[in-house]
């Protein structure tokens, strides 16, 4: 049972008129099966990218290198037809931003049958009964009626919910989440949390968090990730990392936050394309030493991985 | 500075107007000089409305806004022209706010030109002045708003914002779109600016740590009504509605 | 990179040829080597010579001379009635997209009207009831295109009036003048370019097809329209009097909508603010 994700030495550029994109360097990670694990960076982070290479959804100007691992297969280089086969069955995704996620001109309950005779190679009939009742179990109220209705006649709550529940429909090994309370409100917020909760609880799927929400990442993950220009800066157990950070741009961003200090962190993250030389967050590290003008390599401190000369 | 009394607006949708919505319900509020009110409600709670109603974008169904002393209820266009450098607002996506068109060098000036300055030398002063306030470099100015970051279009917001000099400042949740440190940033660059000159803040946000952070008094907003108004620390220490209780159970325990 | 180059390339000769077609219809005059409506009678259907570039047609006129002062006629007329129709479109566009209300209603019953009835038809009842000539013609092409050019301006300018940079002017202080002269009119740039290098190529289009009919230029009014007209009794045996017009309003159309093609490509800021967000 051992369906853990694993990422070795994965490098993703992208080629664009302005130039090379590296959105992702050498990043090496494993997402334990049945856990939350959250990747958690600020917008220019790259951990978009790292949700999409998963699924294989990257854009055509791609540049991928390494691999990811999945019950010992290179997702990376499994051909087309076989990726579509993992896609929504056993790897599933829920995408940012309901309004435009949704098809607007099918209603509901075709949007979610469609999961069922696509994949599960059901009937209609069959399609539509399974479709109701993963209505009912996401807690969308009259199951029946929301079935017929069209995702823009449904609250923003109620969408993020049929997101999910379109994601879960085939009890998939996997649930990659894509900023899923981006534009929401403390009130949906919750609701998304509660629901994610209820997910881990209920079932033994593993699920991809990527967020730039960090209380929701401290709440609900059991590993957490940090990204910063496309590296990982430091990783380990949620809870021991948000109660002391250890990278300086972990324990910035933690500043950062209104319940906490509201320190602003100096400076903007770097462009992906003119990365500088070394350590990438060196030009706004109020740590800095002549050490830092090389990259650090990831290293191990009180049970987690730091990147930083500091703990070298 | 400003005082807004018993506020209503309706929406009509529709070809004939027929289905309304009653977006804002008898609200009153009050904000002083150098004093931010943080105004907080959930999305549909009609603050995005109030905050545009408090500065007549939209005009308003029956209630009276005291400014500056003077009632300006029933003001003209034009008289509401030359009030419009007191009060200023500004949005919540710093992206779409400018025009896509225009160099920054030309949206920062079109205040300018609005109000009758016509002295290049002097408004490029001023701008330079302003630039360096909310600390953008100059080099900017040459640029189109789709080459800048979300955090830097939003300081050309507030640095346009602030060269009218402002007596009063609506910000409809400047740092929703914003990721945490430029937040952080940005919300640094506003309170130097308040303590700079003075100015009356109106705080809309639908994160209550955000306004705790930041306000002196909180207004919570509901379905279109105040349900609630207090100072920071007695609102947190004794809450009065359920709504209220419910809401800083939310966040506190989140 | 190749890609590139090769359709600026196609630019640039697009942009060649119009120059051509303009200088000729500008200079015609000097370079002309005949009077246009001079007519020659024994050096009628002559082909190709030293003479005579192109020949000469029916009445011994000399085939090039026509062409270049022909020129003048249907660029000068093109460009004056796409010039009245973007006019009367984005005037009436403006008004009922951005005042809205009831104005705009009926302004969109009016367009709805113009649009539902039949284009062609409109103009040979228009063209033909009012007499032949150029102000009749000017009226029918300008009264059968201005609706569907208005459409396009009125949905342009609902879009842009909701943008949120256009509040943010409002309540800097801006006036609906204001905003309407430097905000709305620029922003619909792009889309005019277009639409206005089109309409040129479909009048060129338009007054042949008149021109053809009988109730356009009249002969022995120098028009490549004419001109084909002219030529339709005699092309099998004498193509060239056909195919020289004809391909001069296919050298104007083609060019002068690459040009526009250009012009926009070139003036057009990227209006999309969606950035990537990796």
């Amino acid at each position: 049972m051992d369906n853990h994700i694993a990422l070795r030495q994965l490098t993703v550029s992208f080629t664009t008129k302005a130039g090379t994109v590296k959105a992702a360097n050498r990043i090496d990670a494993i997402f334990p099966g049945g856990q939350i694990s959250g990747i958690v960076g600020e917008t220019g982070s790259g951990k978009s990218v790292l949700g999409l290479s998963v699924l294989g959804l990257l854009p055509e100007n791609r540049i991928v290198s390494g691999s990811i691992l999945y019950k010992n297969r290179d997702l990376l280089q499994l051909p087309e037809p076989e990726m579509n086969a993992l896609r929504g069955k056993t790897i599933a995704f829920v995408p940012q931003n309901p309004d435009t996620a949704l098809n607007p001109v099918m209603t509901v309950g075709e949007q979610l049958s469609e999961m069922f005779t696509c994949h599960g190679k059901a009937n209609p009939v069959e399609a539509r009964l399974r479709a109701i009742e993963q209505l009912r179990r996401y807690a969308l109220s009259e199951p029946q009626t929301v079935f017929d209705r069209y995702s823009f006649q449904l609250s923003g709550g109620q969408r993020q919910r049929l997101l999910c529940a379109m994601g879960s429909a085939l009890a998939p090994d996997w649930l990659i989440a894509d900023e899923p309370t981006k534009g929401l409100d403390a009130v949906l917020r919750r609701q998304v949390f509660q629901l994610f909760q209820a997910l881990r609880e209920t079932s033994n799927l593993g699920i991809l968090l990527i967020t730039h929400d960090l209380r929701l990442a401290e709440r609900l993950c059991d590993t957490v990730f940090v990204l910063y220009a496309g590296t990982v800066v430091e990783q380990g157990p949620a809870g021991e990392l948000f109660a002391g950070p250890l990278h300086p741009y972990t324990q910035g961003l933690i500043n950062a936050q209104p319940h906490k200090a509201l320190t602003p962190l100096p400076g903007m993250p770097p462009s992906l394309i003119d990365l500088p030389a070394g350590c990438k967050f060196r030009p706004r590290c109020r740590q800095r030493t002549k050490l830092c003008s090389q990259e650090p390599a990831l290293r191990n401190v009180h049970g987690r991985q730091v990147r930083c000369w500091q703990y070298d | 500075m400003i005082e807004v009394f018993n506020i209503t607006k309706t929406f009509g949708t529709g070809l004939w107007r027929q289905t309304r919505t009653l977006a804002v319900d008898n609200a009153s509020f009050s904000v002083k000089s150098g004093k931010t009110l943080g105004l907080i409600g959930m999305s549909g709670s009609g603050k995005s409305t109030l905050g545009r109603l408090a500065l007549k974008l939209i005009p308003c169904d029956t209630g009276r806004i005291v400014f500056d002393g003077r009632d300006i209820s029933n003001f003209t266009a034009r008289q509401m022209k030359r009030l419009r450098t007191e009060m200023q607002i500004l949005f919540q996506n710093p992206e779409t706010s400018l025009n896509p068109r225009f160099t920054i060098a030309e949206s920062m000036a079109e205040p300018y030109r609005l109000h009758g300055q016509r002295r290049q030398k002097d408004i490029a002063e001023q701008i330079d002045l302003w630039f360096q306030f909310v600390g953008l470099s100059t080099e900017l100015l040459a640029r189109r708003p789709h080459q800048l970051s979300g955090g830097q279009l939003q300081r050309v917001c507030i640095a346009r914002a602030l060269s009218l000099q402002p007596k009063f400042l609506v910000l409809d949740e400047p740092t929703s779109m914003l990721d945490v440190s430029v937040q952080a940033q940005i919300i640094e660059v506003l309170r130097q600016a308040q303590k700079k000159a003075g100015i009356a803040y109106l705080f809309i946000s639908h994160d209550l740590d955000l306004i705790k952070a930041c306000s002196d008094e909180i207004a919570i907003m509901y379905q279109g009504r105040i349900i609630e108004q207090q100072p920071t620390e007695d609102l947190y220490r004794r809450p009065r509605e359920e709504y209220t209780k419910k809401l800083l159970d939310a966040f506190v325990n989140f | 990179m190749a890609a590139i180059n090769k359709a600026s390339i196609v630019y640039r000769l697009a942009a060649v040829i119009l120059l051509l077609l303009v200088a000729s219809a500008v200079l015609a005059p000097v370079i002309a080597p005949y009077d246009p409506n001079r007519v020659m009678p024994d050096e009628t259907l002559q082909p190709c010579s030293i003479r005579h570039w192109l020949g000469t047609d029916s009445l011994g006129r000399d085939v090039l001379s026509r062409l270049l002062y022909g020129a003048q006629v249907s660029i000068g007329f093109a460009v004056l009635a796409a010039l009245c129709t973007t006019l009367l479109g984005v005037s009436l566009g403006i008004i009922g997209g951005y005042f809205g209300g009831v104005t705009d209603l009926l302004l969109q019953l009016l367009v709805n009207i113009f649009q539902g009835l039949p284009g062609m038809s409109l103009m040979i009842a228009i063209a033909g009831s009012l007499g032949p000539g150029s102000a009749s013609l000017l009226l029918a092409v300008t009264l059968t295109s201005w609706a569907g050019f208005s459409r396009i301006v009125r949905g342009e300018v609902l879009k842009i009036k909701e943008e949120s940079y256009i509040e943010g002017i409002r309540s800097l202080g801006g006036s609906d003048a204001y905003i309407l002269r430097r905000y709305i009119l620029p922003n619909l740039f792009n889309s005019l370019i277009i639409l206005f290098t089109i309409r040129v190529g479909t009048v060129v289009l338009s007054v042949a097809s008149l021109s053809f009919l009988g109730l356009g230029m009249q002969p022995p009014q120098a028009d490549w329209g004419v001109m084909i007209q002219d030529a339709k009794v005699y092309f099998r045996s004498y193509p060239q009097l056909l195919i020289a017009p004809g391909l001069c309003i296919l050298a104007l159309c083609g060019s002068i909508q690459l040009v526009g093609d250009a012009l926009r490509d070139r003036f057009s800021i990227r209006q999309s603010t969606q950035k990537q967000d990796w």
